[in-house]
């Protein structure tokens, strides 16, 4: 009786050992299905390094063969290369090369789906040879082949059947990480992952990049390009992740292939050409990958791949190219000349890295450097003015003179010129901070206090336009927040309800509501003004988007108010919205008692 | 009386008097240090008269330039280093018009006890810094204005 396979794995051991093992129980048939079983959970706790597939080229037939799998060390794959007598194509070349022509893919197509004239045994061998390997099958599929293919394994293995139920489960392993790496579609982590294994010195630089680009492709599964950068010799950086680079934000667009095609990128110097032809199969089975983001329109595709060089003319990453937009030769379906002259130059251009981070860095540092500048110009004098006025104060100037009528206008004036001193303060600080939505530091804040202190401010401007403000709340609240955030979320729903008044309205009013339930805090702003439309509604929590009469009452607003109202409750874990659009206009923001830090990035 | 030595790079100047005025209202007594420099031989000098720091953070201001800027950003955080190293445990409040975090945890981290944002009142600093001494220098005398 066969010891349960179970318990011969370890949580230690290597793949090797296990892949070691499973293979010398393929001559155990009736232990196979436990093997496989408990080789597959093992394998997917210890995922190995990656894999890359060497394929037999059979001219005389048209035939792809699965020849071996090996681990995608350029070195290691190029000796298997030489090793082998006969044509071989490297599986990468073979899908990015100028070799592979459409009878390739009609050679896959047939071999998965149609018998060729050969017999049931060999057809086998190759059906489950190219799904289980061809990058372009989905995992699902590859993941039954290998399980089909097994289980149609008879009492009379041979030694081709060892081999391409060794392949079936190497090549199983790089699904397995594929999913992985797919699910976790964290091209971050990948990259940090990467670094540290450089840093470490677990792979050496060359394959640390192209197994960088392997990564990203896999996690980004062709659905985004990358910008990325060196920093330095040890570690790389993700600088922006766009759409695909039909419109991209940026000047230039890195490239990090989707499938798993860039290994033989790096080491060409030419630009590496993929054509995939239309064809409905082709087109269903690039369906099942992508599923619901291909639509009919780009069923016709091309995918140009260029190295990307720094100046010592090291790759550091490839274009890719599939959309309309470049003009393309429709009868040959091929990349015009002026094309690929397009992107080597676009190749090059991103090859400046250096400089344009250089750019950034000096961009940056010259921001801050304002911000810098504008703190200091602006608020040190205001500490000053503060001093005198407390000062004024103290030395009772008034009282020594003994008017009381003059003293409390005196008094009345000083504390004036603090609030406004403090609201300058304040708003300077909403001019340099006006795009962050984050909160800088967090401490317990009295809100209805905060809110008084709002109406002071806006005191003038509701006075001249004869909106009557004030703030109503059953008990003291507190809010654990960001306190200039916070006090600028009351300040904005605040001057927005003076600023809109209704000209007709005789009794205008604005009213700051504070109530607090159980945990959650609830401001809210009503007013008799002007109201806001329905379509406006959405439209006016967008960053400079104002509504049309707002706009007209007001056109010197940055129009950010709203759009920093919502950014302000979102950073605290809150909501906001309209409550009420029309007499009264009702904004509502509710927010925890205790910000939530997780929202804040 | 607390004494207490303000850092920044303007405590010399007539704006600064006014603050100092205010604050001994509040019985305490404002010695102006205009660097680090000055700092260091203010506390050589005598360092058991002081009993807090204020300081500021973004020294010296008036160089924009990027380089001056990060090392003007530095200066602050420096003396932070070197209060600790020469005064101990010595109460550090930061007065600074910066919001930024990271530059704010930084302070935190190298012991400053309050952060106080410019621009405030002086009876404000004069809290924080009783805050900073503790609760037995905030009990006797709460902030309140001496006579």
């Amino acid at each position: 009786m066969e010891q349960p396979l179970a318990g011969r794995f370890h949580a230690g051991d290597s793949l090797q050992r296990r892949v070691t093992f499973l293979l010398n129980s393929f001559h155990r048939q009736p232990v196979l299905d436990a093997a496989l079983q408990t080789f597959l959970l093992n394998l997917l706790e210890f995922l190995p390094a990656r894999f890359a597939s060497v394929w037999l080229f059979n001219g005389l037939d048209d035939t792809l063969v699965l020849r071996d799998i090996a681990p995608l060390r350029l070195d290691d794959c190029d000796v298997s290369l030489q090793s082998l007598p006969r044509r071989v194509l490297h599986i990468s070349e073979c899908l990015s090369g100028e070799t592979v022509r459409t009878r390739h893919y009609q050679v896959f197509k047939q071999t998965l789906g149609i018998p060729l004239n050969a017999n049931a045994a060999f057809q086998r061998k190759h059906a489950l040879s190219t799904l289980i390997s061809f990058p372009i099958f989905g995992i699902d599929d590859r993941v039954s082949g290998v399980i089909n293919a097994y289980t149609s394994l008879d009492a009379n293995v041979d030694s081709d059947d060892i081999e391409v139920a060794a392949c079936a489960v190497r090549a199983l392993a790089e699904t397995l990480e594929l999913a992985h790496l797919t699910r976790e579609r964290n091209v971050e982590r990948q990259l940090s992952a990467f670094s540290a294994q450089l840093v470490a010195g677990e792979v050496d630089a060359r394959t640390a990049w192209d197994g960088l680009a392997q990564q990203i492709a896999y996690a980004l599964e062709g659905e985004a390009c990358s910008i990325f950068m060196k920093k330095s010799s040890e570690s790389l950086q993700l600088i922006g992740t766009t759409g695909m680079i039909g419109d991209p934000p940026y000047d230039t667009v890195v490239y990090l292939s989707g499938q798993g095609l860039t290994g033989r990128c790096f080491q060409s110097n030419r630009p590496i050409i993929y054509y995939r032809e239309h064809s409905t199969e082709l087109t269903a089975v690039h369906k099942s990958i992508h599923r619901e983001r291909l639509t009919s329109s780009t069923q016709s595709e091309s995918i140009v791949l260029v190295p990307i060089r720094n100046s010592d003319g090291a790759a550091i990453g490839v274009i890719r190219c599939n959309n309309k937009r470049f003009t393309r030769d429709k009868t040959v379906g091929r990349f015009t000349t002026e094309d690929m002259n397009l992107l080597e130059g676009i190749s090059s251009f991103i090859a400046d890295t250096e400089v344009k981070e250089a750019w950034i860095r000096r961009r940056e540092k010259d921001r801050e450097a304002t911000i810098t500048y504008i703190q200091h110009e602006l608020i040190a004098p205001l500490q000053h003015v503060l001093s005198h006025v407390e000062s004024l104060t103290s030395l009772a100037t008034f009282e020594k003179a003994g008017d009381a009528a003059m003293l409390a206008l005196g008094r009345s004036r000083l504390d004036m010129i603090a609030d406004t001193v403090k609201k300058t303060a304040f708003m300077i600080r909403v001019v340099i901070e006006h795009d962050k939505g984050r909160l800088d530091h967090v401490e317990e804040v009295a809100l209805v206090e905060a809110a008084v202190e709002v109406t002071t401010w806006l005191r003038d401007e509701a006075r001249r336009h004869s909106v009557r403000t004030s703030v109503a709340a059953d008990s003291k609240i507190t809010v654990v927040g960001d306190p200039f955030q916070l006090m600028r979320l009351l300040f904005n729903l605040l001057r927005n309800a003076i600023t809109y008044y209704d000209e007709i309205e005789t009794e205008r009013r604005a009213v700051l509501r504070l109530t607090s339930i159980d945990n959650t805090v609830v401001i809210e702003c009503e007013d008799n003004g002007m109201g806001v439309s329905l379509d406006e509604v959405e439209a006016l929590f967008g960053k400079r988007v104002r509504g049309d009469r707002a706009a007209k009452r007001r056109p010197e607003g940055l129009g950010i108010g709203l759009a920093a109202c919502r950014a302000i409750t979102r950073a605290h874990g809150g909501t906001i919205q309209v409550a009420n659009i029309a007499k009264p206009t009702l904004f509502r923001v509710t927010l925890p008692r205790v910000c939530s830090q997780e929202s804040n990035g | 009386v607390i004494r207490v030595l303000y850092v920044d790079d303007e405590a010399d100047t007539e704006q600064f008097a006014v603050l100092f005025e205010v604050l001994r209202q509040y019985e305490i007594e404002a010695i102006p240090v205009r660097s680090v420099e000055g700092l260091e031989m203010a506390i050589s000098r005598d360092s058991a008269a002081i009993d807090c720091i204020v300081l500021d953070i973004i020294m010296p201001p008036g160089h924009y330039d990027f380089e001056e800027s990060e090392r003007g950003r530095r200066t602050g955080i420096l003396a932070l280093d070197r209060i600790r190293e020469r005064l101990g445990d010595v109460p550090v409040v930061v007065a600074t018009v910066t919001s930024r975090r990271d530059i704010r945890a930084q302070a935190t981290e190298r012991g400053a006890r309050k952060i106080i944002t410019k621009p405030f009142l002086p009876s404000e600093l004069a809290q924080a810094v009783r805050q900073a001494l503790g609760p037995s220098v905030g009990a006797v005398n709460n902030g309140t204005m001496a006579d």
